[in-house]
């Protein structure tokens, strides 16, 4: 069972100023407040709207791509389904269990050896020891890193640490996929082993949610996509309707 | 992982009468995260003593050649007792480092962790475990320390050092409590994290870790009544050389611990949705 259901969710981002930052400051701004007004709250504070009144049901089976110019929304409305960002306003849930690859590196230790991080990289994906250590050897072998599992992640090269990121991330069993950007690694020929693999992971997943900004991939893996246009919904549709509306945007303006 | 969980709902207005169970939530799903905590704590610790020879043991070794270079300046220069003096600077020592890796790095503790937690959707309580975790780790490595110091001194082992375990309980909440709510101040208010640094070197000298409290003057007891880390300290320390800590000592420590586990399941339950905004 997996279903995602947001109610209404705005996120917006406080921007502290040094200022502000202090408790000095704060303090100063409370009694100031109470004092007659001469420093108001809003003085210092700055808010940044990320997301606006954004209401979305996810069924089972869902494949939908997120797409928007930078600072549309679609990192923060990915963090908000991964569960990093509550929401200010309205209300989330979330039925399932979410895996967001929004850094596929994120737990790795670059002192350790490539099986280490393997392990290190499972349990930070919600495995236990056990776990990790029994899909270890079939992630392994899926890198092709061989000898160079043994050493420090240190002296991979930027491929290979991706190529061993990219093999313990398509090795989980996610009820709710989040990803940033698609994951890609390596030469042509690894890239044909990865494509596979991915295809796999996405089929054991029940809902996914992809941002990309490239239509080939979104159109290979969505079939639905939201367009977010400044932390609000533009159009929501199916995959070939919403892309065509937003590519006629970018035309329109062309320095977009 | 194909066992399901459990529904996760978020909702701006979180309901007012239930904030400490959510706060007592967050904090157990911190702890169901203990995996996490482990790998974190021995990773730390591993990077900062990597490619040196003897590693981790340059903890032990830095703390026993403070004790060994502060007893003997006590015993030759003041002219205090060996027997007494030494146990007590190399116990009192010990649980200090302990206690003020606790609170220094304890105003880090999100800071530190900013990359995950914004990466990640999990309890931000996990990283206040590793932390804790962590400090056990060291702690146990000068925990050698101790155990030589009480064998040739003579102290052995009594009934009262048994006391060590409840009160190391006691101290191992109020510690992630401590930890916690600084964690989320300093995140907040980053002038806070120089503040508990300097803050921390004050106390280290009006808590008694190198004297005793029979050095004060007469008049001057107040000084360690009203410093909870100095009753800590006491309720620590005083087990390990054999004698029972006073019962006005665990009574203090109670009662912080307890009010410092109902703010923090407060602010865990309450402020800790704005934690990963303040970032």
């Amino acid at each position: 069972m997996a279903r995602i259901v947001l109610d209404n969710v705005g996120v917006e981002f406080p921007v502290y100023s040094p200022r502000s930052r202090s408790l000095r400051a704060a303090l100063a701004t409370q009694l100031g407040g109470t004092l007659g007004g001469l420093l108001t709250r809003s003085e210092n504070l700055v808010t940044v709207r990320a997301l606006h009144e954004l209401s979305l049901t996810l069924e089972e089976g869902e494949r939908l791509a997120l797409i928007g110019a930078n600072g549309a929304g679609k990192t923060t409305l990915l963090r908000v389904l991964a569960g990093v960002y509550p929401p200010v306003h309205g209300s989330v849930r979330i039925e399932g269990k979410v895996a967001a690859f929004t850094d596929i590196t994120l737990g790795m230790d670059l002192e350790d050896s490539g099986w280490d991080n393997i392990i290190y990289r499972c349990v930070f994906l919600g495995m236990d020891f056990g776990q990790a250590r029994a899909l270890a050897p079939e992630i392994a072998a899926f890198t092709e890193l061989g000898d160079y599992l043994d050493v420090p992640v240190r002296t991979y090269s930027q491929g290979m640490l991706l190529r061993l990121a990219f093999a313990v991330a398509t090795a989980i069993h996610p009820d709710i996929l989040v990803m940033d950007e698609m994951i890609a690694v390596g030469d042509a020929r690894f890239a044909e082993r990865a494509g596979a693999r991915v295809d796999e992971l996405f089929d054991r997943s029940k809902i996914l949610v992809m941002a990309s900004h490239n239509p080939a991939i979104l159109k290979r893996y969505c079939r639905n996509a939201l367009w977010l246009d400044h932390g609000r919904v533009r159009a929501l549709g199916p995959m070939a309707d919403v892309l065509d509306q937003y590519e006629a945007s970018l035309r329109a303006q062309p320095q977009g | 992982m194909p066992e399901s969980s459990p529904p996760v709902a978020h909702s701006s207005a979180a309901p007012a009468g239930n904030v400490l169970g959510a706060g007592a939530r967050e904090c157990m799903a911190g702890l169901a995260q203990w995996r996490i905590a482990h790998l974190d704590g021995v990773a730390v610790l591993r990077r900062r003593y990597a490619r040196s020879r003897l590693g981790q043991f340059w903890l032990t070794l830095s703390t026993g050649a403070s004790i060994a270079a502060l007893g003997a300046v006590w015993t030759l220069l003041w002219k205090q007792p060996a027997a007494e003096i030494f146990p007590y600077i190399a116990v009192s020592l010990v649980l200090w480092n302990f206690i003020n890796a606790v609170i220094t790095e304890g105003a880090n503790v999100f800071v530190n962790h900013a990359h995950a937690l914004q990466h990640q959707g999990m309890a931000v309580s996990t990283w206040v475990y590793a932390l804790l975790y962590r400090c056990v780790l060291v702690l146990a490595h000068d925990a050698v320390i101790v155990v030589a110091v009480i064998a040739v001194f003579g102290i052995g082992l009594h009934a009262q050092t048994l006391l060590f375990i409840p009160a190391f309980a006691l101290a191992l909440v109020a510690g992630f409590c401590a930890a916690y709510l600084l964690g989320m101040l300093c995140t907040r208010y980053r002038d806070m994290i120089l503040f508990t640094a300097t803050a921390m070197q004050l106390l280290f000298y009006i808590t008694p870790v190198l004297w005793k409290r029979d050095f004060l003057p007469e008049g001057f007891d107040w000084i360690t009544q009203v410093n909870p880390l100095a009753t800590f300290l006491s309720i620590l320390r005083e087990p390990l050389l054999g004698r029972a800590p006073a019962l006005e000592a665990w009574g203090l420590s109670a009662l912080c611990t307890a009010l410092l586990l109902l703010v923090t399941l407060y602010a865990a339950g309450r402020v800790r949705r704005r934690l990963v905004y303040w970032i």
